[in-house]
C-alpha cells in the first residue's frame, strides 16, 4: 500500500514524462501488476489529455474581433438618444404638471368669473384698493346697510305703515 | 332700490383699516364700491350724506340699526316687497328724513 502511495504521487510526472528512465520503467512494472494504480493512472492521463486538448483550443482562437460589436452597440445608443424626442411630448403628462395646469387653468377661470385678477387680488390684499375704498372702508362694507339706512333707522314705523291692499281686505 | 346685498350684520363696529376687514369682507366692498361707481353723482352724494349721519351714530343706534337690518332680512320675500312698497309710501308722505 505505501508503495501504491508512492507510485501515485509520481503518476502525473510519469504522464507528462518528466521521470528518470530508471523510474519510470518502476513506474510501468508497477502498473502492470497493480489493477488499482493502474486504473488511477488511467484515469489521470484521460483528464490530462483534455486539459492538453482545451488549453489548445484556447490558445488557437483568434484574436476577438470587436469591431461588429461596436458597431452594433453604437446603432444601440443611436435609437436610445432618439427616445427622449417621445419623452419630450410626453413630459406634460406626469401628475405634478397636470396639476399645476389645472390649478393655472381653475385660477384663470376664477380671475374671468370673478370680474379681473384685481377681484381676487385686492381681496387677497395683493393689490391695494381703491383709493376711496382705502378711505372709507366702512362705507364700503357696510354699503347695503348705509344705502337703506332711513328705511333701517325707521323699521317699525315704516312697518306700521298700512297698505292699501291691507285696508281692502279689511273692507 | 330694494334691500338686497351682503349682510353687514356680525360685523365689527369700527373697521379702522382696510386691512382689518377679511378677505370676504374686501371683496364684498370692492364689489360695493364698484356699484357706487356705477351711481348717478346725486346717488353717490345721497348715500355719502348717510355714511355722515352713520358715522354720528352712537354704538347703539349702529347696533339697532343691524338688528333691524337682521330683522329685514329674515323676511319672507312677499314680506320683503311688502316693507318696500310700505318704505316707498313712507317716504311718498313725506315722513322720511330729508
Amino acid at each position: 500500500m505505501a508503495r501504491c502511495h508512492r507510485m501515485q504521487e509520481q503518476l502525473t510526472a510519469w504522464i507528462d514524462g518528466e521521470l528518470s528512465p530508471r523510474r519510470a520503467e518502476r513506474v510501468r512494472t508497477h502498473l502492470a501488476t497493480c489493477p488499482c494504480c493502474a486504473v488511477e493512472a488511467e484515469s489521470l492521463r484521460a483528464a490530462v489529455a483534455w486539459q492538453r486538448d482545451a488549453l489548445t483550443r484556447v490558445v488557437a482562437v483568434e484574436p476577438f474581433n470587436a469591431t461588429p460589436l461596436r458597431v452594433q452597440v453604437q446603432r444601440m445608443l443611436a435609437d436610445v438618444d432618439a427616445l427622449p424626442v417621445e419623452r419630450e411630448w410626453r413630459w406634460w403628462l406626469t401628475p405634478a404638471v397636470l396639476a399645476s395646469a389645472a390649478v393655472a387653468v381653475g385660477f384663470s377661470l376664477l380671475l374671468w368669473v370673478a370680474g379681473g385678477p384685481e377681484t381676487v387680488l385686492v381681496p387677497l390684499g395683493v393689490e391695494s384698493p381703491p383709493p376711496a375704498v382705502s378711505r372709507q372702508p366702512d362705507l364700503f362694507r357696510d354699503y347695503t346697510l348705509i344705502q337703506h339706512l332711513d328705511a333701517l333707522e325707521n323699521f317699525d314705523t315704516v312697518e306700521a305703515v298700512p297698505l292699501d291692499d291691507d285696508q281692502a281686505q279689511r273692507g | 332700490m330694494a334691500i338686497t346685498g351682503r349682510s353687514a350684520v356680525g360685523l365689527p363696529l369700527f373697521a379702522q383699516n382696510w386691512r382689518d376687514l377679511s378677505p370676504k369682507e374686501r371683496y364684498d366692498a370692492l364689489q360695493n364700491y364698484r356699484q357706487h361707481e356705477q351711481l348717478p353723482e346725486d346717488r353717490q352724494r345721497d348715500i355719502e350724506k348717510r355714511y355722515e349721519r352713520w358715522q354720528g351714530m352712537s354704538p347703539d343706534e349702529r347696533n339697532r340699526v343691524r338688528q333691524n337690518y337682521e330683522r329685514f332680512r329674515q323676511l319672507p320675500p312677499g314680506e320683503r316687497e311688502r316693507f318696500q312698497r310700505k318704505y316707498d309710501k313712507w317716504r311718498r308722505q313725506g315722513d322720511a328724513p330729508q
